[in-house]
């Protein structure tokens, strides 16, 4: 017989917040943020543990709903405390099982209907989540290490301000060789590829030696115990871009090749090139409670990236 | 001859509201403010180890004091700068006067379920200080300041609009970004984004439009109007 549990339960459990310790640690965390009034209103240890069993009736107080919905952004009160079963029937499972982006990038009043296109998954909150652990590791496979350089820099100036500080924060990039032949960029004008080629490898030079300044003073200035970056360069044209958070959470496109024109030396260039920009990130989220999709796709991304790592690849530096 | 979209065409052609920080979001150097940011950062010049430059003798505009000391400085001596820059602006949004109708704008897109984020030539921690304390960062999703130490990489170049169409997994041709300098307009149409030109004052008209807006907001009013057009949508 298939065990009632409310949807608080569950989502508590796939981020290991499912002890009443470890829940009251995060409550406060939250709170002091929120609304620092709030700290220390987490419930008693038997309001908890009524909370994920779904014994409660009615709505909890005000101040609960408000702290709640900001620890598991997406979601509000009434859908936290709809009673499933664990095995994925009964009510609870007719909810999404991650909000859609729309509602999880903004505390918006509006929740959409389930069959409302969904929005993609922003990488937003998936990366701010990964920095707020102790460890943090990023495994990216692209094209450029441009978007990955946008993409940290928050996080990376939040370490620096000391609004967070993890132990260890190890990325690992996997790039193309500069000096291999690709199947784009290419120049639509041959007599312009090698300038195309040659400015494409300076972009990602330029980008990655960012990167390794940024993460390496953090260790140099001691804000974060153990910094370091791999980047490393096989000879293939990136045809996707993946990124793996923690292990625990991938993001994937494919890139499009389009025709657009460069500027080289103020000079209109057309070249083929992988528009990165112009596609979806697809989420993959790992559940720790049971194996699924998503987790096979991220162990699958995993093997792929270190056999490339492991055996072909060669260091950039 | 064609008629420039309206605001309302170009929100309901985005899904995502990119703001520029200093104009449309608060004044973070204004007046007398701006002139004594210059100078100190003429001051951090000199104790970097740098030659007092004549280029920047005259600026009133810290930032650009940063962008022109890099263009002499060694990667040391620009992380200095940045570092001394951040201090600066940080002490000047603790005082920063919020600009009319910004957080009704910001209220309106958040309720129709548009994503904002904030592109800025402005430090991370002085953009994210002045949110918490106006209450508005629960409607922000993500922040991307000056790239640090890389002053080339600050607007016009696309680097900030690219990663946060990134955060927000959006296409960046989806998203608009609302700006009231030149540079603004330039970032977006170097990133292939729509852009709204703020023209918080009156001379910025004509140079926002020839820089290619999209479209065309004036003063209080005109932040009025983007607000009704989130609201609308």
């Amino acid at each position: 017989v298939p065990v009632e549990t409310t949807r608080l339960k569950l989502l508590l459990q796939q981020r290991h917040w499912q002890t009443y310790s470890a829940f009251c640690r995060e409550y406060d965390r939250v709170a002091r943020v929120a609304d620092p009034r709030l700290v220390g209103s987490y419930p008693s240890r038997a309001q908890f543990h009524r909370w994920l069993s779904g014994e409660v009736k009615g709505i909890p107080y005000p101040d609960h709903c408000r702290v709640l919905e900001e620890m598991l952004p997406g979601w509000n009160v009434g859908q936290l405390f709809a009673v499933g079963s664990a095995d994925g029937t009964g009510a609870g499972a007719h909810i999404p099982a991650q909000p859609t982006a729309a509602i999880s990038d903004a505390s918006t009043p509006r929740q959409p209907s389930l069959n409302e296109p969904q929005r993609p998954v922003s990488l937003r909150p998936h990366i701010e989540r990964a920095f707020e652990q102790a460890h943090v590791t990023i495994d990216f496979a692209g094209y450029s290490s441009e978007t990955l350089h946008g993409v940290l820099s928050e996080p990376l100036d939040k370490i620096r301000t000391g609004r967070i500080a993890p132990e260890s924060f190890k990325i690992r990039m996997l790039l193309p060789a500069p000096e291999n032949p690709r199947a784009f960029p290419i120049a639509i004008d041959p007599a312009e590829n090698p300038r195309v080629q040659e400015r494409m490898v300076g972009v990602m030079r330029r980008h990655v030696e960012a990167i390794i300044d940024l993460v390496t003073e953090l260790g140099t200035l001691g804000l974060v115990k153990d910094a370091s970056v791999g980047v490393k360069v096989a000879k293939l044209t990136p045809l996707f871009k993946l990124y793996v958070l923690n292990g625990q959470d991938a993001f994937f496109s494919f890139y499009q090749v389009k025709e657009h024109v460069v500027n080289l030396r103020k000079k209109p260039v057309p070249v083929l090139d992988a528009f990165g920009k112009d596609s979806t990130l697809f989420h993959f989220a790992a559940s720790p409670q049971q194996e699924n999709s998503a987790s096979h796709f991220i162990d699958e991304a995993m093997l792929w990236f270190d056999s490339i790592w492991n055996n072909v690849a060669e260091d950039l530096y | 001859m064609r008629q420039p979209p309206t605001v309302l065409d170009v929100i309901q052609r985005t899904q995502a509201l990119l703001l520029d920080f200093d104009g449309p979001i608060c004044s973070v150097f204004s007046n007398l403010k701006n002139y004594t940011a210059a100078q100190q950062m003429r001051t951090v010049i000199v104790e970097v180890g740098l030659p007092p430059l004549i280029t920047v003798a005259d600026s009133e505009d810290p930032l650009h004091v940063m962008r022109e000391a890099a263009k002499v400085s060694s990667p040391e001596q620009i992380r200095k700068l940045d570092q001394a820059l951040t201090q600066i602006e940080c002490n000047a949004a603790a005082s920063a006067r919020p600009t009319r109708f910004a957080a009704e704008v910001m209220e309106s897109a958040t309720a129709a379920g548009v994503p904002i984020a904030i592109v800025s030539n402005n430090s991370h921690a002085a953009i994210a200080d002045y949110l918490a304390r106006q209450d508005l960062s629960r409607m922000v999703t993500t922040i991307v300041g000056r790239p640090f130490a890389q002053p080339d990489l600050m607007k016009p170049h696309p680097f900030s609009l690219l990663a946060a169409a990134e955060m927000l997994n959006i296409q960046v041709t989806q998203a608009v970004l609302v700006g009231d300098s030149t540079t603004d307009i330039e970032a977006a149409n170097n990133a292939g984004m729509l852009s709204i030109g703020f023209a918080n004052k009156p001379h910025k008209l004509k140079r926002l439009s020839s820089a290619g807006a999209t479209s065309i907001i004036e003063g209080h009013a005109g932040m009025a109007e983007l607000a009704k057009a989130y609201a609308s949508v």
